[in-house]
């Protein structure tokens, strides 16, 4: 009787044993190499009124011609006015000895009326017009009122040489994790 | 449930959570995952200094380091990261003898010269000869590691150090996206610099508040957001000195003891908006002279300075310029003023790019 009661015993820890190293594994792991996903495109909220800020493409090649889309949403009661700003920042290509790179410059601005119905949505698409110079970060910024927001930057690939070829890499991986990021 | 089950039960819940516990130190290579407040950077004794060295960068870091390193007391270990043994060598021959402890961290890959900028250190600042458990807080990534193989290799660096040094370093990495550089802090308060809201804001959080929260927790101080600084590090424009005392530099001040023109309205408003932001925190504001590039990035700055406190006495290894003596001098007076014995370091071969002397060194541990 006495084998059988150390054999229940036994079993019962050892499968609780495992329960807990299978939960706690899974935790741990979530714990240690997890992190939140980041916002893909950012929202301002404004007068009520939520607008994402995206562009037409996660990269760009040099010579491309971004292109902004504003998604507006008014889910108020009331028609909705709102004066916006748009701009295009251009970082030049970072020395691969500087500590940081150098300021954002501004190279196109769009001032423009964002007009919601109560209940409305819909997307503005806004062409910057602006050839984008090849190894250099393009961001988007919106700002309505005081408030603003900023896109991430955006790689715009150069035409040859090594930064164009790391930029592509680049491109590259952007891709698939955007790619990962909408599956 | 018999008594059998329960016993069982027992059991196996304190043998799956020694299990989880081992595995715990198993994986991360160390005692016990630590962390603790931000470490200052004007309190307490250097103990143990980080610094990144690589042979294609010397021509801007020699002659910082043949300035700094000698100059530093013989209790203090300087970790060298380096790519491999023969920079290490580079180095030391380079620097010649030194009283201070030169040790290498080996770590097999591409890294840039800049230290300040890889992790945070979470620790506290203790005396005697006990050695505190430090905590390195890596940014989620790194600005332009796609792109370049050095800034991709600088993202490793923390856990490099966890692994190499072993106990009592371990290694975390944050959900949010910084530079070192970000943020300067006494045993109260951590300023921050806006760069941070604009690196992270509808990125990794959805506000500011957001934001300070996730710092108060993750740094346990209380947390200074600048709203309105020139678009720079922070501790290229301000230095926590002790005794709730700020350090704010101020263009204005280096005007007449060298040629560099007016600054502009904007550039001026952003200093003194700094300093506007301390006074309103609580602070004491004292200011040193600078001189801003046109280009917002280039700085003859006197913050970006190294403070060690030991045996009563404050030390600040103070980043100095060729051709600028009447500056230097201007700058040494204001430290001296704050009770700070000078230490100079000619960094005219960093500032060009973009950073001095504190973005090449990290404070690993004080004591």
């Amino acid at each position: 009787m006495r084998w059988h009661d150390a054999a229940v015993v036994a079993a019962t820890a050892a499968a609780t044993a495992l329960v807990v190293l299978a939960i706690g594994w899974t935790g741990l792991a979530v714990a240690t190499e997890g992190q939140p996903p980041e916002v893909k495109w950012p929202v301002l909220r404004e007068g009520g009124c939520e607008i994402t800020l995206q562009a037409d493409q996660a990269a760009y090649k040099a010579g491309d011609s971004p292109v902004v889309k504003l998604v507006a949403a008014n889910p108020g009661q009331s028609p909705v006015s709102l004066e916006a700003t748009l701009r295009m920042m251009v970082r030049p290509p970072v020395s691969e000895l500087s500590r940081i790179g150098p300021i954002a410059r501004r190279s196109w601005e769009h001032k423009c009326t964002i007009a919601l119905e109560a209940g409305e949505k819909k997307t503005l698409s806004i062409p910057t017009e602006v050839k984008a110079a090849g190894n250099t970060s393009v961001f988007f910024t919106l700002q309505i009122g005081k408030a603003s927001v900023s896109t991430r930057p955006l790689v715009v690939a150069g035409p040859a040489g090594r930064g164009g070829e790391l930029a592509n890499t680049l491109q590259t991986l952007i891709r698939q994790q955007d790619k990962k990021a909408t599956q | 449930m018999d008594r059998r089950k329960a016993l069982g039960v027992f059991l196996g819940v304190a043998v799956g959570a020694a299990g989880l516990s081992l595995r715990d130190r198993v994986q991360s290579g160390r005692v016990a995952r630590v962390a603790g407040p931000l470490l200052p950077d004007c309190e307490g004794a250097l103990r143990e200094l980080v610094i990144h060295y690589v042979p294609a960068a010397a021509p801007i870091v020699e002659r910082a380091y043949r300035d700094f390193l000698p100059q530093l007391p013989a209790d203090v270990t300087v970790h060298v990261v380096c790519p491999d043994q023969a920079a290490f060598d580079d180095l030391r021959s380079r620097v010649g003898p030194v009283p201070c402890t030169l040790s290498p961290v080996v770590v097999g890959h591409a890294i840039t010269c800049w230290s300040r900028d890889r992790w945070l250190a979470l620790g506290q600042v203790t005396g005697g000869t006990r050695v505190p458990p430090v905590t390195l807080l890596s940014p989620r990534a790194e600005d332009g590691a796609e792109l370049w193989p050095a800034r991709d290799g600088d993202a490793r660096v923390g856990q490099d150090l966890a692994r190499i040094l072993g106990s009592r370093v371990a290694a975390e990495r944050s959900a949010l996206h910084f530079d070192g550089g970000d943020f300067v802090a006494d045993a109260e308060t951590a300023f921050v610099a806006p760069a941070l809201l604009a690196r992270n804001l509808q990125r990794t959080v959805q506000t500011a508040e957001e934001l300070e929260a996730t710092l108060v927790r993750l740094l346990r101080r209380r947390i200074v957001l600048l709203r309105d600084a020139p678009d720079h590090h922070a501790g290229m424009f301000m230095m926590p000195v002790g005794d709730r005392t700020v350090l704010v530099a101020d263009p204005s001040l280096a005007r007449g003891l060298v040629d560099c023109g007016e600054p502009d309205g904007t550039t001026q408003r952003q200093f003194d908006s700094v300093a506007a932001a301390c006074s309103a925190a609580g602070y004491r504001v004292v200011r040193i002279p600078v001189v801003p590039g046109r280009d917002g990035r280039t700085y003859l700055t006197y913050v970006n300075a190294i403070l060690d406190e030991r045996d009563g006495r404050r030390v600040v290894y103070m980043p100095i310029y060729a051709h600028v003596p009447a500056l230097n001098e201007a700058a040494a007076a204001v430290w001296r003023g704050l009770g700070y014995e000078v230490r100079p370091v000619d960094c005219s071969a960093v500032y060009p790019h973009f950073g001095t002397l504190r973005c090449l060194v990290n404070v690993l541990r004080r004591g």
